[in-house]
């Protein structure tokens, strides 16, 4: 672990761009700590003002209680120059000097984006969910952000489907934000997963950071699928990176009178690849292949009531229990029970109080 | 010269009796009223002397002493008006001593002498009876009141005057007799007004059977305060015993608007401004607040997470007890809050989270703060949790009427009997008084029932702290469908009234 590296990627001021100029002059980061005032002016690769920051940040850090600190929370980091830095994070425009991560080692060989809206409908969340799960079946990291809505659906169902997914923070990996997603985050890394962040530990999630983290997400992923995204969804600036790396964007359409899938469906009408399935991103990049096999779907086994009130509840739109119970002219305990069963064995789920969705299962 | 007469105070929701002890010296002329009299009491002076004087008595011009026994207790109220100058009259000789006693006087004295109704009167009524006492005085409008008591002689004179002559024998009274209404009054409203709305009504259903606790969740409109209304329509109706301690209440509490017993159950609906002392009793002596007026019926909060967070979780108390204890420096009193708690709440802010015709504009942030306004100990009292839908145009303009009250009425109260047989060896009534010890004994799962609750816990999620009171709604739900063992169907339907907030899982 690179401490010297690490402690230079918090110094305000130092970007990756700047920091491996550095380094390529003094030959190690180590070297750059230690370099004296006068030769860091000489260089002339920092501006005046910067370069007074950045002593005076030298002068108050000490590397090692730092490099202490982010052992014991179970944080470590790799520059760009290591192994373990993902390979295809190194052929973006401007890669991160240092990676900080938290869980396995950023390491894959296949590797899916999937971002969209934090306010997002029942029909998004569990688009994500099902993508997420369906790629980690296929062997297939998930990457997203860890933001509410989307993001935590893409990793809930990418935990569900036993895979590995891949938390991209702009923030300290020693914070949690949001903070209802602490459970979320300490499932990823139990469970096989990595959290990563560019920012040393200790930093605030600010506003600015955001864009810069969805360059990462953009950089980590061989495509990117956006799943609801609004008019001005910081999702569309993901899509955006990644189009300038030359990553394939692939969007989920979304109904096209939800404010929440403007921005989504623009970029299908803008030449976004039309996703609605795990199988168009596996087909994609031939990912696909001896898993033609298994069939699809198969019919689920459900008794009379339970097929009845499985075809009200209608992928995409969920159905409301009292709607059912007035349509199909069902007793009140026959529907609660056929709901029930339905819920236990894997089929609807509870989208909001009263209504419900398919999973998608089966 | 002295002379003694009886009256009565109210303490809580008691009636006291008082002994007015009235002495008259020759002196420079005073009047003293001593033993502790509130100032309504201090204030009878004034009354009783214009109101002597204006029967066409003279008022003693001498040393008046008025002692109110016993010494201790504050008493409160205009009541002791009407004994205190039957006292008088009879210490300045004008009525024998022996015509005013063994007898109760309850009324305040308007300045010319008339006698006014005061508030309490069946509670005071009741308090002489028990001491022995079986004539009784009062304001010719309360009798029918008095008379609800039962076993005693109430008289109603209109004023001073004619009281003062009956006892002297010069004019004769009948003693009053009960006007017996009509019939009960029948409710003006009914579920078969309610189109649509089928889950709910049946949550309404259940609640009622096993007095539980609901919250209901909906947008605005969709007739969340019209279900809750009702429910008073399908709750059995209540027993004598029932009847008389409500009417008792609410005559302590001044609110007794017939001269008739309460036959329906009462409907509290207290605004979301009200205070701690408004909701659970309060004051220097501690009055009843609205979950004491809801004793034996429901109280209905609207809008609950408006409910200022203080005034909510003293209401934890009256829910696991069944009664308030009131703690004042006056008086430390207990009143009776064994009452259904109705409440009506937006799913969040705008009020549209889960509607399918609006979008909701909240964020997850908005509806997580306003569904954390209400505790979660509060919401751990309550067993049913519905969602109520906005009903649609074509229900609305239907013509076929929703299930009536009487139907629903009948279901319930057969529910009822079932629970009250079950459980009579605990001295209990319905399914929602069960403890722990209860439902491990009296609810018991067949194998279907117990397999599907199994895999309930493990699938959702649900927390022990929800078993007890799922199992307790399933055994609700069994008792509607008259059946002994609870079956996996009631167990599915009351896994549909589980807590499904967001932000609040069970």
């Amino acid at each position: 672990m690179n401490i010297w590296m690490a402690a230079l990627s918090g110094s305000p001021g130092l970007g990756g761009k700047t920091i491996r100029a550095l380094t390529a002059v003094f030959g190690t980061a180590e070297a750059v700590w230690r370099a004296s005032a006068e030769s860091i002016r000489e260089t002339r690769l920092l501006s005046e003002k910067k370069c007074v920051d950045f002593l005076d940040y030298r002068r108050q850090t000490d590397p090692h209680a730092m490099g202490e600190a982010m052992f014991r929370a179970g944080i470590r980091c790799c520059t760009w120059k290591d192994e373990s830095y993902p390979s295809l994070l190194k052929t973006i425009a401007n890669p991160p000097a240092i990676l900080f991560y938290k869980g396995e080692a950023p390491l894959w060989e296949k590797s899916i984006g999937i971002v969209g809206a934090r306010k997002s409908t029942a029909y998004g969340a569990q688009t994500a969910r099902r993508l997420g799960e369906e790629l980690a079946r296929a062997d297939v990291a998930v990457v997203s952000g860890g933001a509410r809505g989307i993001d935590s659906a893409a990793h809930e169902g990418c935990l569900t489907g036993k895979g590995r997914t891949v938390m991209v923070a702009a923030f300290g990996l020693d914070l949690v934000y949001p903070p209802e997603n602490r459970r979320l985050f300490c499932r990823i890394v139990e469970e096989g997963g990595t959290l990563v962040s560019e920012y040393p530990p200790g930093t605030p999630p600010l506003g600015r950071q955001f864009p810069a983290r969805n360059r990462i997400i953009a950089g980590m992923s061989r495509g990117l699928v956006v799943v609801e995204a609004g008019n001005r969804s910081g999702a569309l600036i993901t899509a955006d990176f990644a189009l300038e790396e030359g990553r394939d964007v692939f969007a989920v359409p979304g109904n096209i009178w939800s404010a929440e899938s403007v921005g989504v469906n623009r970029l299908i009408r803008s030449g976004a690849i039309c996703c609605t399935g795990a199988s168009d991103i596996l087909s994609e990049y031939g990912w696909d292949k001896g898993k033609e096999g298994e069939s699809e779907s198969t019919v689920p086994e459900l008794t009379g009531e339970e097929e009845l009130v499985y075809r009200f509840c209608c992928i995409g739109d969920e159905a409301s229990d009292e709607d059912m119970l007035q349509q199909s002219g069902l007793a009140v305990t026959k529907l609660t029970e056929a709901l029930l069963r339905l819920q236990l064995k894997g089929y609807i789920r509870e989208s909001a109080p009263g209504r419900f969705i398919r999973t998608g299962k089966a | 010269m002295f002379a003694q007469a009886l009256g009565t105070t109210t303490f809580g929701l008691n009636g006291h009796v008082i002994t007015v002890e009235v002495d008259i010296n020759r002196a420079a002329p005073v009047f003293d009223i001593v033993g502790l009299p509130a100032t309504a009491v201090r204030e009878s002076k004034e009354r009783v002397r214009s109101a002597i004087k204006n029967s066409g008595y003279d008022f003693p011009v001498a040393r008046v002493t008025v002692n109110l026994a016993p010494a201790d207790l504050k008493k409160d109220g205009s009541g002791l008006d009407l004994p205190i100058a039957v006292g008088l009259l009879a210490a300045g000789g004008a009525i024998p001593q022996e015509a005013v006693s063994r007898s109760i006087f309850m009324g305040e004295l308007s300045l010319k002498g008339e006698i006014r109704p005061v508030p309490g009167v069946l509670a005071m009524t009741l308090a002489g009876r028990e001491a022995g006492v079986s004539r009784f005085f009062t304001s010719p409008s309360v009798t029918d009141e008095a008379l609800l008591c039962d076993g005693v002689e109430v008289y109603g004179p209109k004023d001073l005057r004619e009281l003062a002559e009956f006892l002297l024998g010069h004019v004769s009274l009948p003693p009053s007799e009960r006007h017996e209404s009509a019939q009960a009054v029948m409710s003006d409203v009914d579920f078969g007004e309610v189109q649509g709305q089928i889950l709910a009504k049946r949550a309404m259903e259940i609640a009622a059977a096993g007095s539980h606790n609901v919250l209901m969740s909906g947008p605005p409109g969709s007739g969340k305060t019209m279900l809750a209304r009702r429910i008073t329509t399908v709750l059995p109706p209540m027993t004598r015993e029932e009847a008389l301690e409500v009417t008792k209440i609410y005559s302590v509490a001044g609110l007794l608007k017939t001269k008739d017993i309460l036959h329906t159950r009462p409907f509290r609906s207290p605004h979301h401004t009200v205070s701690v002392a408004g909701l659970i009793g309060g004051g220097s002596m501690p009055r009843p607040g609205e979950v004491t007026l809801a004793h034996k019926g429901v109280l209905f909060l609207d809008e609950l997470p408006e409910f200022p967070r203080s005034a909510l979780d003293v209401l934890r108390q009256p829910l696991e007890d069944r009664e308030v204890h009131i703690s004042r420096v006056n008086a430390s009193l207990t009143y009776p809050a064994d009452f259904v708690l109705i409440a009506a709440m937006n799913p969040c802010p705008c009020g549209y989270y889960g509607d399918s015709d609006h979008a909701c504009t909240c964020s997850d942030g908005d509806i997580r703060r306003y569904v954390r306004k209400i505790s979660g100990p509060l919401l751990d009292r309550i067993d049913l949790h519905v969602s109520v839908k906005r009903p649609k145009y074509g229900e609305l303009t239907a013509t076929v009427q929703g299930t009536p009250s009487a139907d629903m009425a009948k279901k319930v109260a057969a529910a009822r009997r079932r629970q009250a047989e079950r459980l009579s060896k605990w001295n209990m009534q319905c399914n929602a008084q069960m403890g722990h010890r209860q439902v491990k004994e009296t609810c018991i799962l067949d194998q279907e029932g117990t397999d599907i609750l199994r895999e309930v816990f493990e699938k959702l999620h649900l927390s022990a702290r929800s078993y007890d009171r799922l199992i307790k709604v399933a055994r609700t739900v069994a008792d509607l469908d008259g059946a002994d063992n609870i079956k996996a169907v009631h167990v599915a339907e009351a896994v549909s009234y589980r807590n499904r907030m967001l932000g609040r899982s069970t």
